[in-house]
C-alpha cells in the first residue's frame, strides 16, 4: 500500500515538472510551426495587420516560378550529402584511431580534435577568411613556398572553388563531435567479445569488419540524421564565410528565407519557403531511418 | 479502475496546457498587429496625436536616437552632451548600429512600431520608409519662419529627403563614392591623372603591363565595389540613351535597361580579362583592397568621401601622397557620381516627443554642430554655410559641385533590389559563360519585378 502510494506521489510530481517544459514547447515550438503553416497560405508581409487567404497560389509559384530557390535547395542538398559522407567516414577512422592509442594521446587527441565544435561560427569563420585570402593567406602562402603556385586560388571568390572550401571548414569544425560520438560507441563494445575474436584469430581488418563497424551502426545512423538536419539548415558559416558569394554560388536557402523575410519583406515567401524546407528535412531523415532500420533488420 | 480515471484527467490537465499556452500566445501576437497599423495612421496625419500625448512642462522626456557611425561615437556623445546640457528637458538615449545593418535594422523597428525619435538614413530611401509609413512629416518645421532651418541646406539634398511635397528628411552630410589614386606611384611612372574614360583605359593598360593592379575594387560581399562600378559604367549608357534624365527612371520605374547594363558588362568583363581589375576580387573583402592600395599593389582604389581622415592617415603611414577624382567621364557626357548621396536624418512618424525630436534635429544641423563635425571627421557637411580647412575636403565639395548625380528616388519599398542586383552582377561577373546580354537580362527582370510587386 505505502509502495503504491510513493509510486503515486512520484508519478504525479513527475506530471508536474513536466508543466513547463508542455508550456515551452506549445508556446515556442507548436504555435510558431502552426502559425507559419497557416500565413504560408496568405499574402502577409510581416508588419502588416492585413492578409488576404491565397490559397496554394504562394506553393504553386515557389515551385513553377521561385528557380532561387530549388538553385539554394541544390547547394544544401550538395553540402548536407559531401559533408556528412566526408565527415561519417573520417570521424569513425579518427575513432579508430584515437580508440587504440595510449591513455595519454587519447586525451590530447579527444581535446584537440572537439575544440573546433566549440568555437563559434564567427571565430572560425574570421579565422578561416584569413588564411583563406588569396593574397596573403596561409593556405596559398604555404603552396607558393613548396611551389604549388598552379593550386593557389581564391578559395571564397571562385564559383569552383567556394562550396568546396566549405565543406572542408565545416568538416573541420565538426569531425571532433562525429569522432567522439564514434569514441563512445567503440568503447560500448564488450572487450570480451574483441578478445575472443582475437583468440580465434582475427585480426584488425576483420575486427574492423564484423564487430566496429556493425557495433556502431546505430551512431551512424544518429550521426548522418544529424549531419544531414544539420546541413540543410545551415546558416552561421555560409553567411560569413562568404556571405553566400561569389554572387550566389554559397547562397543556401536560410540565407534565402532571411534575406525574403527582412529585406525583401515579403514573409508570405519566407514562410512558404521554410514549410517546404521543414518537410525536405523530414522526408531526408524518415529515408535515413528507413535506412537504417532496413539495415539492422537484414543483420 | 481509479489508476485509469487518475491518469485520464493528468492526461487532459497537460493537453490543457498546452492548448491554453497557444491561445495565449495567439492573443499576445494580435496586440502586436494592431501596433503597426496605429502608427501608419499616425502617420497619415502630421502626428498630431502624438503631439497631444506631449509632456507637460519642466517634465523630462527621453529621446531615442540611432546612428550607423560607430567610428564617431566620440563626436556624438559630445554632441549629445552639450545638447542636454543646453536642454534640461531632454535626455537622449543612443543606439549605434553600422550602415550594412541600417536598412534592416530601421525596416524591423518599423514593422515592430519600435523605432527611434530620431534616426539617420540615407535621404534617398524616405521614400521608401515612408511607404511603410514611418516618416514624420517636416515641412512645417522646415518652413516656418521664412524657411530658416530649409535655407541651411542646399535645395538639391533638401529635394532628395522630400516625397511627393512633403520634407521627410534633414541632410547631414554628403556621401560619394569616389577614386583615390597612389599619387607617388603615378608620378613616379610618369603617368597622369585621367580626364577622361578612354585616358584611364590607356592608363590601365600602361599600369597593367607592369604587373600593378590598375583598378581595387573589392567584390565581397554581395560583389561590393565591383557590382558599383558595373552600375557606374551603366550609368553613362543609361544618359546617352536618353533615360538617366527621364521622370521613369528618377522615380524608380524604368525597367528597360538591358541594353545599358549589356554594354557595361561586357565592358567590366574585358576590363578583367585584360587585367585592370584584379581576376580574384570577387573574394576581396575592403580590408584585404585597402590592404593591396597601402602596400603598393595597385593605383586607384574606391573610398567613400567619409573614410577621408582615415584615408590620409594611412597613406601617411603608407609613405605615399593620394589623389582624387570622380570616374572619368565618357566622350559627350558629363561626369557622373553614380551614387552621391546625403546621409541625414528623420523623425519617425511614431514618436512621442515630435516637437523635442526636431528641436535636437534642428541642433544636429546647425553651423556650429556642423562645422565642428566637418572639421573633427573631414566630411563634407549638409549646412552650406560650413568652410573648410582640408585641401583635399575642399576636392571634394569641388567634385560634388561640378560633377552631375541622377538619384533614383524611391517612393516605395525596393525590398531587396539593389541586394539582387549586386548579386546579379557578381553571378555574371563569377561565371566565365554568361555575357553582357545575360546581365542587362537579369537586371532588367529584377527591376520588373520590384516595380510590378512594390511601386503603386
Amino acid at each position: 500500500m505505502k509502495i503504491s502510494k510513493l509510486e503515486k506521489k512520484k508519478k504525479i510530481a513527475g506530471y508536474f515538472f513536466l508543466i513547463p517544459s508542455f508550456f515551452f514547447l506549445g508556446a515556442f515550438l507548436l504555435y510558431p510551426l502552426a502559425k507559419s503553416i497557416i500565413m504560408s497560405f496568405t499574402d502577409w508581409n510581416g508588419f502588416s495587420p492585413e492578409y488576404k487567404w491565397v490559397g496554394i497560389e504562394n506553393y504553386l509559384r515557389l515551385f513553377t516560378a521561385t528557380p532561387a530557390y530549388w538553385s539554394s535547395i541544390k547547394i544544401n542538398l550538395t553540402f548536407a550529402l559531401i559533408s556528412t559522407l566526408i565527415q561519417t567516414i573520417l570521424g569513425f577512422f579518427l575513432a579508430f584511431a584515437v580508440y587504440h592509442m595510449s591513455s595519454r594521446w587519447q586525451n590530447f587527441y579527444k581535446v584537440s580534435l572537439y575544440i573546433p565544435v566549440i568555437l563559434p561560427a564567427s571565430v572560425i569563420a574570421v579565422m578561416w577568411r584569413f588564411m583563406l585570402s588569396p593574397d596573403t593567406g596561409l593556405v596559398n602562402t604555404i603552396l607558393r613556398l613548396v611551389g604549388l603556385d598552379f593550386l593557389c586560388h581564391a578559395w571564397v571568390g571562385e564559383n569552383a572553388t567556394a562550396l568546396g572550401t566549405i565543406i572542408m571548414v565545416n568538416t573541420w569544425q565538426y569531425v571532433g563531435f562525429t569522432m567522439v560520438l564514434y569514441y563512445i560507441a567503440m568503447q560500448n563494445i564488450p572487450l570480451e567479445v574483441l578478445e575472443s575474436a582475437e583468440m580465434d584469430g582475427a585480426g584488425k581488418w576483420l575486427k574492423f569488419r564484423y564487430f566496429f563497424l556493425p557495433m556502431t551502426a546505430g551512431t551512424t545512423e544518429t550521426n548522418v540524421i544529424l549531419s544531414i538536419t544539420g546541413g540543410m539548415k545551415s546558416f552561421g558559416l555560409f553567411y560569413m564565410l562568404t556571405g553566400g558569394g561569389p554572387g550566389t554560388a554559397t547562397r543556401v536557402v536560410s540565407m534565402l528565407i532571411y534575406s525574403t523575410a527582412f529585406v525583401d519583406y515579403k514573409f508570405y515567401k519566407a514562410l512558404t519557403m521554410s514549410t517546404v524546407l521543414f518537410l525536405i528535412i523530414l522526408v531526408l531523415v524518415l529515408f535515413s531511418r528507413w535506412v537504417g532500420a532496413r539495415h539492422s533488420d537484414l543483420e | 479502475m481509479k489508476k485509469s480515471i487518475g491518469s485520464r484527467l493528468t492526461a487532459l490537465t497537460m493537453a490543457g496546457i498546452m492548448a491554453w499556452s497557444l491561445t495565449g500566445c495567439s492573443g499576445g501576437n494580435q496586440a502586436a498587429e494592431t501596433s503597426p497599423k496605429a502608427s501608419q495612421t499616425e502617420a497619415s496625419g502630421t502626428g498630431t496625436e502624438a503631439a497631444a500625448q506631449a509632456p507637460e512642462s519642466g517634465e523630462t522626456v527621453t529621446l531615442q536616437f540611432m546612428h550607423d557611425w560607430p567610428e564617431y561615437e566620440t563626436q556624438f556623445h559630445k554632441i549629445v552632451s552639450d545638447f542636454e546640457a543646453a536642454n534640461p528637458d531632454i535626455k537622449i538615449e543612443t543606439r549605434v548600429i553600422t550602415w550594412d545593418v541600417l536598412t534592416s535594422t530601421l525596416q524591423t523597428a518599423f514593422a515592430a512600431g519600435d523605432a527611434p525619435d530620431v534616426t539617420c538614413c540615407w535621404l534617398d530611401r524616405v521614400g521608401g520608409f515612408n511607404a511603410l509609413g514611418a516618416c514624420y512629416d517636416l515641412t512645417d518645421a522646415m518652413e516656418e519662419n521664412g524657411s530658416e532651418w530649409k535655407n541651411e541646406f542646399i535645395q538639391a539634398s533638401i529635394d532628395l529627403g522630400t516625397v511627393n511635397g512633403r520634407i521627410l528628411g534633414v541632410p547631414f552630410r554628403s556621401t560619394c563614392t569616389i577614386l583615390v589614386y597612389n599619387k607617388t606611384m603615378l608620378e613616379e611612372n610618369g603617368w597622369e591623372e585621367p580626364k577622361t574614360q578612354a585616358e584611364l583605359v590607356e592608363l590601365m593598360d600602361k599600369v597593367a603591363a607592369t604587373g600593378i593592379i590598375p583598378l581595387i575594387a573589392p567584390g565581397n560581399p554581395d560583389g561590393f565595389q565591383l557590382s558599383s562600378l558595373t552600375k557606374t559604367l551603366a550609368e553613362p549608357e543609361l544618359y546617352k540613351a536618353g533615360k538617366l534624365t527621364s521622370e521613369e527612371y528618377l522615380s524608380g520605374r524604368l525597367s528597360d535597361v538591358s541594353a545599358e547594363y549589356t554594354a557595361a558588362g561586357n565592358k567590366i568583363k574585358d576590363w578583367i580579362n585584360k587585367g585592370y581589375i584584379d581576376k580574384n576580387a570577387l573574394a576581396l573583402t575592403k580590408e584585404e583592397a585597402s590592404a593591396q592600395f597601402y602596400t603598393g599593389k595597385g593605383l586607384i582604389y574606391f573610398m567613400n568621401n567619409n573614410e577621408l581622415a582615415s584615408v590620409e592617415e594611412n597613406a601617411k603611414e603608407a609613405g605615399i601622397e593620394l589623389g582624387f577624382m570622380a570616374f572619368p567621364p565618357e566622350e559627350g557626357v558629363p561626369t557622373l557620381l553614380y551614387n552621391y548621396g546625403v546621409d541625414g536624418w528623420m523623425v519617425y512618424s511614431g514618436t512621442k516627443y515630435p516637437e523635442q525630436s526636431i528641436r535636437f534635429l534642428k541642433y544636429l544641423s546647425s553651423l556650429d554642430v556642423q562645422q565642428a563635425f566637418g572639421e573633427e571627421t573631414l566630411s563634407v557637411m549638409g549646412n552650406k554655410n560650413c568652410k573648410y580647412q582640408n585641401e583635399n575636403q575642399n576636392k571634394f565639395v569641388d567634385i560634388f559641385s561640378k560633377a552631375n548625380s541622377y538619384r533614383i528616388k524611391f517612393d516605395y519599398s525596393q525590398g531587396a533590389l539593389i541586394t539582387d542586383e549586386n548579386q546579379a552582377i557578381a553571378d555574371f561577373i563569377a561565371d566565365d559563360g554568361k555575357t553582357g546580354a545575360d546581365l542587362g537580362k537579369t537586371i532588367a527582370e529584377l527591376k520588373k519585378i520590384c516595380i510590378e510587386e512594390n511601386a503603386r
